[in-house]
């Protein structure tokens, strides 16, 4: 990969050989909502799916205009990873930041991470600084699934836990709990 | 209907032959969306030297001219055209079952581990086409003309029809389980690129697994389907499971410790010598059936109480390879001595076709659940 993130390479094996209990503990924080979730999110997506996934994961509602969460769900759902450009055309909407938008996208497609402060700490402890931003910026959020794919590639086959989630998720949740640790 | 008659001299033509496969399969590519299909190799995590056998600590082989001798590039060869049968195989067994899954999620798992499975058969066919010349390609063609549904793919189980969605999980769950173990073992091979094959080959793995682990206590937690229902499924799968580790005693997988191309399951920490190389087979055998009785436990414990707790039937049972065929044992491990034949005990402990009708009521109900306990 070019321009790709630098790894500090003794700290990524160091996490790498923690993802299971990692992820397990990230995951037991929201496992009920997650598996919930993952089961019944399903086409056609209906405006509740939205509300679903923010008492699952305790985000704030944001405060849709008339259509606006119609259209919303309809462009996300209609992204394929990793494309996110059409991000940039959503309406302006209160609360409807990067990290919400991001929560919504795992659920539609599951290869797209859910992006939280604690894993951007998580990757700024592995050496890749990774800003944690509310605006709806594409060129964040791009840099951000960069740094997720190159993990889910290098990670060794004995640090993947056996569960029916996808890489991302259980990469991204241990990254979550890393980045929360002092 | 062959796919093709003609033989690959390219990866390319390969690739032609595979989309052939696909539409004869009706596996539809637009299901696959963005997914690619591509040979991964993780060169990164292969131990530069060989690991055990009469090489050990000898550079492994990265070409096939540094290979010692025909017979180990024949056993490689097999050991190669074999797993990519099984790839293929399970798709044409569980194709299709899309059009039946009981949740999106559930159905977009099983496109994903299809996916991967074609991945993992075109992961093997460039081993075959890139590294061992015509033989190689012969190999790589047959992998496209054998067909599960025809009963002529290489190994019992993957000859097994897949009938619905239990059987789907009960196979996810058991016979993935035993590939993982074939994996690992070709991991710590002499022959690096075979090796660095199957680190990407596992990780995905490791998906279709928890998603039959995660299924069967979504189906036990529901409690729809009755246990000595999904008791019979277990008691048909899992001894085509222990068959697939080969016959106790065996000079194959003895030569192939010897030559140092396929290990131990627990090769990487497992520091002592083999004492018996023939007996190889049993012993990675028993390190699964130990593993799937973990596995049970932890789905026993969604079964609700006073109910019969499900179990892995003892090795001996309904085998068919080894020195078991034929013989007359219960499924807890004891010799029949009950009244009436062993056929009509067997009919007793084995899917019926009443199963299968209890199945298709079960399966116009809510019969398993969102979410595992």
């Amino acid at each position: 990969m070019d321009d790709a993130p630098g790894f500090d390479e003794a700290a990524l094996h160091a996490f790498f050989e923690r993802v299971p209990v990692l992820f397990r503990k990230a995951q037991a924080t929201v496992h009920e909502p997650y598996q919930f979730l993952l089961y019944h999110v399903e086409h056609p997506l209906a405006e509740s799916t939205t509300d679903a996934i923010e008492s699952g994961f305790g985000l704030a509602h944001p405060m849709w205009n008339p259509g606006s969460r119609r259209s919303a769900i309809e462009l996300l759902d209609h992204l394929r990873y990793p494309d996110i450009g059409a991000i940039a055309d959503l309406r302006s909407i209160a609360g409807m930041n990067l990290s919400v938008l991001s929560h919504y996208l795992h659920f539609f497609h599951h290869a797209y991470p859910i992006y939280d402060k604690a894993s951007c700490k998580g990757l700024e402890k592995l050496g890749v600084p990774m800003p944690y931003t509310l605006v709806r910026d594409r060129d964040i959020y791009g840099l951000y699934i960069r740094a997720i794919e190159e993990l889910k590639e290098r990670i060794p086959f004995w640090c993947v836990p056996e569960t029916n989630v996808y890489l991302t998720r259980i990469v991204q949740g241990a990254l979550a709990a890393y980045g929360a640790e002092a | 209907m062959a796919v093709t008659a003609s033989l690959p001299s390219t990866f390319d033509d390969w690739i032609g032959q595979f989309g052939d496969w696909q539409r004869k399969v009706g596996f539809d590519t637009a299901w696959l969306g963005d997914y690619k299909f591509e040979a991964k190799y993780d060169f990164e995590n292969v131990k530069p030297t060989i690991e055990f056998g009469d090489y050990a600590g000898k550079p492994k082989w990265e070409r096939p001219l540094q290979i010692p001798h025909q017979n180990i590039r024949d056993a490689l060869l097999h050991l190669i055209t074999v797993q990519g049968d099984t790839e293929f195989a399970s798709v044409e067994q569980q194709r299709h079952l899309l059009t039946s899954a009981p949740t999106e999620y559930d159905r977009k798992s099983a496109l994903r581990i299809m996916a991967e499975e074609q991945r993992h058969g075109w992961q093997m066919c460039h081993l075959l086409m890139t590294y061992f010349g015509k033989e190689g390609a012969i190999e790589a063609k047959k992998l496209l003309e054998r067909n599960a549904n025809d009963g002529n793919r290489l190994l019992g189980s993957f000859n097994e029809p897949t009938k619905n969605w239990l059987d789907f999980f009960v196979f996810t769950q058991f016979v993935d389980r035993d590939g993982k173990y074939q994996l690992k073992m070709l991991s710590h091979s002499a022959f690096k690129p075979l090796a660095a094959s199957m680190g990407p080959m596992l990780k995905e793995e490791s998906f279709h697994l928890g998603t039959g682990s995660n299924g069967l206590r979504r189906i036990v937690k529901q409690d729809t389907i009755p246990l000595p229902v999904l008791q019979r499924a277990f008691n048909r799968w899992i001894p085509t499971a222990f068959d697939l580790f080969g016959k106790d005693g065996s000079t194959s997988s003895e030569w192939a410790y010897v030559w140092g191309i396929k290990g131990r399951y627990d090769e990487d920490t497992n520091t002592s010598p083999v004492t018996d190389k023939r007996m190889l087979n049993a012993y990675n055998r028993d390190l699964y059936r130990q593993e799937i009785v973990r596995e049970v436990e932890i789905i026993n414990k969604s079964v609700a109480p006073g109910k019969p707790k499900l179990i892995v039937p003892d090795g001996k049972f309904h085998r068919a390879i080894g020195e078991h065929v034929g013989q007359e044992w219960t499924v807890d491990g004891q010799p029949w001595k009950g009244k009436g034949s062993y056929a009509d005990y067997l009919g007793s402990v084995l899917p019926t076709k009443e199963d299968d009708a209890v199945l298709a009521e079960c399966f116009k109900q809510e019969w398993i659940a969102a979410k595992a306990a």
